[in-house]
């Protein structure tokens, strides 16, 4: 057999060979260490260019975002429907609140008293009213808030839903206890959030151990790089069959994407600052991945809550679809219904405090499907919406489905999106 | 395979690889929109997959040639409509933009065919399939998918490695 060229290589790789061509290919390149070479080659190049095509999914709507240092991320934590809420002194000292039940839970937490995340201790409450001043330092908008924060614990209202929030804080932090991934390749110690950063930015499609020296390819950059990568793919799986390409690279891809502790940034990073706090001060290294089996009572306790949602295709040039879109609720709260013995693990959907009932008017139920997914049913006769979305932090995405007989094809798909808001009326 | 179900099955791929191709969300969800109608409307499709990317293509190319002047007005309203909001639903770093720009601008790099080629291949797209959706033989596929990959990484490296000297002055 002559030499396959690269087109044939990568054909191989994507397993689009027929059985008698990959035989034979394969069967050349256990003996040729230049094919060898290039396969090595081709590897790094795949899992490289899907590494880069991944990068564009993070972009919403194509518009770059303006980005901010690190250290000025303050109140930015918002919402896409209506941002001027979110600068209300009202908002921002509840946006204190959450802070500060953080930093108070964190300080209890490093004492060796249990902390049950289901039961929350009677003086959370007091706790986050003195230590309010106390953390003010760091805080760069509590200063403007204090006054408004201890207005707020001495109403009613306020400690239960101080309280609400640190139980919240625990569920969440109780789920990002270090959990060893199984099945996972070997995670390194995860590195400073800064030490990240640099590696991330150094070497973006990289992984991060380098298990081999790269003394393949075509010499320079990319084939240092491809070398680096593919080596990998070689401990993956050494013999270059195409079932184990076929597996190597799913690995090398779930590997090499996004490193470990990268993922963990991520998984942070579009969090409110409250988890930035947990984050950076208490445990950077207890950034692990929140690997565990998905429990829907505890995910759909730590999940519930209320949000803003805010549905791609009201923006729509055509009335229908934006009809269709008003189906999908601006405000809802995921209401946990534990007296509900008969709806075993539906849980009750319903506008959030304070905001217009469903257009529908109708009962609906949500649940929880997964780590960090939640499904919506909502809706009536002819009309009903249903949405699986993610909850990352304090943001939730995801897509909805509209069925709706006004709509030209009976249904429609559309982009949610949105941010966790607090349950009480503003 | 009923409205619901094939909405289920391939709006999410066929609305992300509209995303990385056209670098816009809103308009990926309206192509990706229009292309299940016009699917909904057919009595039957032999294989959805292919028939749907090669829609979505078609609707796109369609768009672009008749409309140019207009969707670029709409672009910058929408452009506009977003920077009052002022809003951002995820904090993006600034590590995770630069890399998204430098991913944006080497993919556009792209030669058309390579890199409609690539990224339907990324959403799982087989040769055969692939071949369907561009007019292509089958048997160039591997070509095709191998040129576009070593460019798109050629010119990831590139900007990045510019990005870097460019920074290494401003240090010193």
């Amino acid at each position: 057999m002559q030499h396959p060229d690269e087109g044939t290589i990568h054909a191989w790789l994507d397993g689009a060979l027929s059985a008698g061509e990959a035989s034979a290919l394969e069967a050349h390149v256990a003996g040729c260490d230049q094919c060898a070479a290039a396969v090595t080659e081709a590897r790094g190049l795949l899992a490289a260019s899907s590494r880069i095509l991944s990068a564009l999914d993070s972009v919403p709507g194509g518009v770059l975002p303006a980005t901010a240092p690190r250290a000025e991320i303050d109140d930015r934590v918002i919402p896409i429907a209506r941002p001027s809420r979110w600068r209300s002194p009202g908002w921002r000292a509840a946006a204190a609140i959450v802070l500060v039940g953080s930093v108070s839970w964190l300080a209890t937490r490093s004492t060796p008293r249990e902390v049950d995340g289901n039961v929350a201790a009677p003086t959370e409450a007091s706790k986050v009213a003195t230590s309010a001043g106390a953390s003010q330092q760091s805080m760069p908008f509590a200063a403007d808030s204090t006054a408004q924060i201890e207005q707020q614990s001495a109403r009613p209202s306020a400690p239960q839903a101080v309280r609400r929030t640190v139980m919240r804080d625990e569920r969440a932090a109780a789920e990002r206890e270090p959990t060893a991934p199984a099945n996972k390749l070997a995670v390194p110690p995860a590195p400073s959030p800064q030490a990240n950063v640099a590696t991330t930015s150094a070497m973006p499609y990289a992984a991060p151990r380098l298990v081999e020296p790269p003394n393949v390819g075509t010499g320079g950059g990319i084939g240092a790089t491809a070398g680096r990568v593919a080596a990998e793919a070689r401990m993956a799986a050494p013999a270059p069959a195409p079932v184990a390409v076929a597996s190597a690279d799913a690995a090398l891809r779930a590997d090499t994407s996004i490193s470990a502790p990268d993922r963990a940034e991520r998984r942070m990073a579009p969090a409110s600052s409250r988890m930035k706090v947990s984050a950076e001060r208490a445990a950077p290294r207890r950034m692990a991945l929140m690997e565990t089996t998905p429990d829907a009572d505890t995910t759909a306790q730590r999940l519930a809550g209320c949000y803003y949602l805010e549905t791609a295709s009201s923006r729509s040039s055509r009335p229908a679809i934006r009809s269709a879109a008003a189906l999908v609720p601006a405000q809802i709260e995921l209401a946990l219904d534990f007296d509900s013995s008969s709806h075993a693990g539906w849980r009750i959907l319903r506008p959030a405090p304070g905001s217009p009932q469903f257009a529908t008017g109708a009962h609906a139920t949500w649940s929880a499907f997964a780590a960090d997914s939640v499904q919506l049913e909502l809706g009536r006769g002819s009309e009903r919406v249903t949405a699986r979305l993610e909850i990352r932090g304090d943001s939730i995405h995801g897509n909805a489905t509209v069925i709706m007989p006004q709509l030209d094809a009976g249904s429609m798909g559309t982009g949610v999106r949105g941010t966790r808001m607090l349950c009480s009326s503003p | 395979m009923d409205a619901e179900q094939l909405f289920r099955t391939y709006h999410d791929t066929l609305v992300r690889y509209l995303t990385r191709r056209l670098g816009d969300r809103d308009w990926a969800e309206e192509v990706a929109q229009e292309t299940f109608v016009r699917a909904l409307r057919q009595r039957t499709l032999t294989n959805e997959r292919a028939w749907l990317f090669t829609v979505a293509n078609n609707l796109v190319r369609d768009e672009a040639r008749r409309d140019a002047r207009r969707r670029k007005h709409l672009v910058l309203l929408r452009e506009e409509a977003r920077a009052q909001e002022e809003a951002e639903p995820e904090p993006t770093s600034l590590e995770r933009a630069q890399e998204a720009a430098f991913a944006r601008r080497a993919v556009d790099a792209l030669a058309e065919r390579d890199r409609l080629a690539l990224l339907m291949r990324e959403e799982g797209l087989d040769y055969p399939e692939i071949a369907a959706a561009l007019g292509l033989s089958v048997g160039s596929i591997g070509t095709t998918l191998s040129r576009a990959r070593r460019r798109l990484v050629e010119a990831y490296e590139a900007l990045q490695k510019r990005d870097a000297g460019e920074g290494g002055h401003a240090a010193s």
